[in-house]
């Protein structure tokens, strides 16, 4: 036994000046919640334009098209249009700010969906999270000045949706006036009417 | 009275002196130790310890204030030093010192109540204070060192072997063992295995302890869905990702990136010190049913833990090892008691391989900082309009470089295209060096654990 042992720690010295192998690190994203049709999106989309291939964009703008769809039609008149004419143009920075308006677009459309859903605590938490999340993975997109105002914004948005705590018992209730201030302080940030 | 005996009580006292004097030594180098740990201003060095100093004045796990899940006594530890420390920042660095420098006497504690000789204790002291992700632990105000010194202290609670009649003991070892989880509720396959340990070789331990436990675990959990309604909602979503999609465990997306056998051969002696740990939990498991409950807790517990990083933890991060290096030398210290001269040589080759792989990467300087703080210095020295691309730190390069645009390397085409297009000059910071280039500057690690980051200047298209 003793000498197994020894030979076992014999092997483990030698083992010690084994060199190290490195590999790129990968980034370690909270923030990255699971399948988002318009982050997986961005990243093809972006992918493409980097290396200035204009075939490969448009295949990419079609895996985000039933989103773009569904905000030209009830957020922002015209959304797809600017896509469009941002790759017929091989415009990557036009690519990039429409990119922006989406990504202001989905942040104000899950606010809009928190400020409806108010009374239900669960809805509109989930909604204010995703926006915050979205938010988080699109920061650097949106201009840098603006993040430290919305990231207070979206903390006051989700304290006032309030707590219906447990069994009662530490229980806050939604404060709709707080919430409105928060959400229209973003819409000014973005340059959009309340 | 015999002749003999004179020579005998002769022996026994040199003995006594020599340990007298070896405490006295240790002693002192801790004290050193603790004054060079307390001599470091509080210090951000990522985003999670960002998230901690959140946590002190607003808690919200959705809000990743910290992030799930919430350790609430840690935070709760964190909170009751912010009257005493001024800031959250202080409060955290505070905290999480001391809770590193009681990691020695706490390990040393456990030897002591577990063995009829001096020697052993003191020398459970001393690997536990040269263990190399010490200063990690006391300086990177994350709350890795809050479980381990709660598991200790419930290793040292824990009644001997036939003395598991006395329910206190037992109902006490759980509450530490609670409170560790309650700290940390990551580490919960290491507090398993303690327990398992324990109640494999006392099964008398299982009612009190349990109850201890349950005694914190539960208003614990009730006091958290207070806070937040959503959180075991939040709870699926982070394992989900933590395991899935971004953790970098061998479940992630994409397959794992390096292993921990790489992460191991980059720590000088680390290899050898986690073959050498291996090897005496073997040992001790051959004869775990012979042991003492602590000493048999900290052997599953490591054993538990050791199965646990390596499927469901990022290998980048070397300070997931400390449970094993601090669990590690007990158990190295209670195998040389059953195999006196071959444990001897372990405790020497443990100790030696401890200060080789410590001090390497060891940087004796107070002033130097966190590798993310001296980045974000010189960054924030950059014309305005700078884009920088990281995987490390999104949140806080963004919380203290708010005229910057940081991207996160998780989508890293968006970060490619945004360099490219930024109005000012554009870097990529990372923890491995890019293959090729030359570096504008390298931020050093100040300690094994702390990764080096490395500075590059993006050249843009045209």
């Amino acid at each position: 036994m003793e000498r197994t042992i020894l030979v076992l720690m014999i092997v483990a010295a030698a083992l010690a000046g084994m060199p190290l192998t490195t590999q790129p690190a990968r980034a370690y994203s909270y923030a990255a919640a699971g399948a988002e049709p318009l982050l997986d999106g961005r990243e093809a989309l972006f992918s493409a334009v980097s290396a200035g291939n204009w075939d490969a964009a448009k295949t990419a703008l079609s895996g985000m098209q039933a989103e773009l769809t569904y905000l030209d039609q009830n957020e922002d008149k015209g959304i797809s249009q600017a896509f469009d004419a941002a790759i017929s143009a091989k415009d990557p920075k036009a690519i990039m700010a429409a990119f922006d308006r989406v990504a202001e677009d989905e942040i104000v459309r899950r606010l809009n969906g928190a400020r409806d859903n108010l009374k239900d605590y669960q809805s509109a938490k989930a909604l204010v999270v995703k926006a915050q999340r979205f938010y988080t993975a699109v920061a650097a997109d949106l201009p840098p000045d603006e993040g430290k105002t919305i990231n207070t914004a979206l903390q006051q948005a989700l304290d006032a949706i309030g707590n219906p705590g447990v069994f009662g018992v530490g229980a806050r209730a939604a404060d709709p006036d707080a919430f409105a201030a928060a959400r229209a302080t973003i819409l000014k940030v973005f340059g959009k009417t309340p | 009275m015999t002749f003999g005996a004179v020579p005998e009580a002769g022996r026994k006292t040199r003995a006594d002196a020599a340990l007298v004097a070896g405490w006295l030594v240790a002693a002192v180098i801790y004290c050193a130790a603790a004054v060079w740990l307390f001599a470091h201003p509080a210090s951000l060095s990522s985003d999670d310890a960002l998230f901690f100093t959140r946590g002190l004045t607003r808690f919200s796990i959705l809000d990743f204030s910290p992030q799930f899940p919430g350790y609430p006594g840690f935070i709760a530890m964190g909170r009751l030093l912010l009257p005493v420390s001024g800031s959250p920042l202080a409060a955290l660095g505070l905290l999480t010192t001391l809770l590193a420098l009681s990691l020695p006497p706490l390990a040393g504690l456990v030897v002591a109540r577990n063995s009829d000789e001096g020697w052993p204790a003191l020398a459970a002291f001393v690997l536990t204070l040269a263990m190399p992700l010490l200063p990690d632990l006391a300086l990177s105000l994350l709350s890795d060192g809050a479980p381990i010194a709660f598991l200790l202290l419930g290793l040292t609670l824990l009644p001997q072997r036939g003395d598991a009649a006395r329910k206190w003991p037992a109902f006490l070892a759980g509450v530490a063992l609670g409170w560790a989880a309650a700290c940390r509720p990551s580490d919960a396959a290491l507090l398993a295995g303690a327990a398992a340990g324990a109640l494999v070789v006392e099964p008398r331990l299982f009612w009190p302890a349990l109850a201890g436990g349950l005694a914190v675990v539960l208003p614990t959990l009730g006091v958290m869905l207070g806070f937040e309604p959503l959180y075991f909602a939040e709870g699926m979503r982070f394992t989900a990702g933590h395991a899935l999609i971004w953790g970098n465990t061998p479940f992630s997306a994409g397959g794992p990136n390096g292993s921990w056998l790489e992460t191991l051969a980059g720590l000088p002696g680390g290899l050898a010190l986690v073959l050498l740990l291996a090897v005496a939990t073997l040992v001790s498991l051959s004869k775990l049913r012979r042991d003492p409950p602590a000493m048999a807790a900290a052997t599953v517990a490591l054993l538990a833990h050791g199965i646990w990083i390596v499927a469901f933890q990022n290998p980048d991060s070397l300070r997931h090892l400390a449970p094993l290096l601090v669990l590690g030398p007990v158990v190295v210290v209670g195998v040389a008691g059953t195999l006196p001269r071959i444990g001897m040589a372990a405790v020497g080759l443990c100790f030696a391989i401890e200060l080789w792989s410590g001090f390497s990467l060891l940087d004796l300087s107070i002033d130097a900082r966190p590798p993310l703080a001296a980045a974000q210095q010189w960054l924030g020295s950059q014309p305005a309009g700078a884009a920088i691309a990281t995987n490390e730190g999104v949140f806080l390069l963004r919380a203290v470089l708010p005229s910057s645009r940081v991207y996160d390397m998780h989508y890293p085409e968006d970060a490619r295209l945004g360099l490219g297009l930024a109005a000012g000059p554009a870097y990529r910071l990372t923890s491995t060096p890019l293959v090729g280039q030359s570096p504008l500057a390298t931020f050093k690690g100040r300690f094994a654990g702390e990764p080096t980051l490395w500075l590059y200047r993006v050249p843009k298209a045209g």
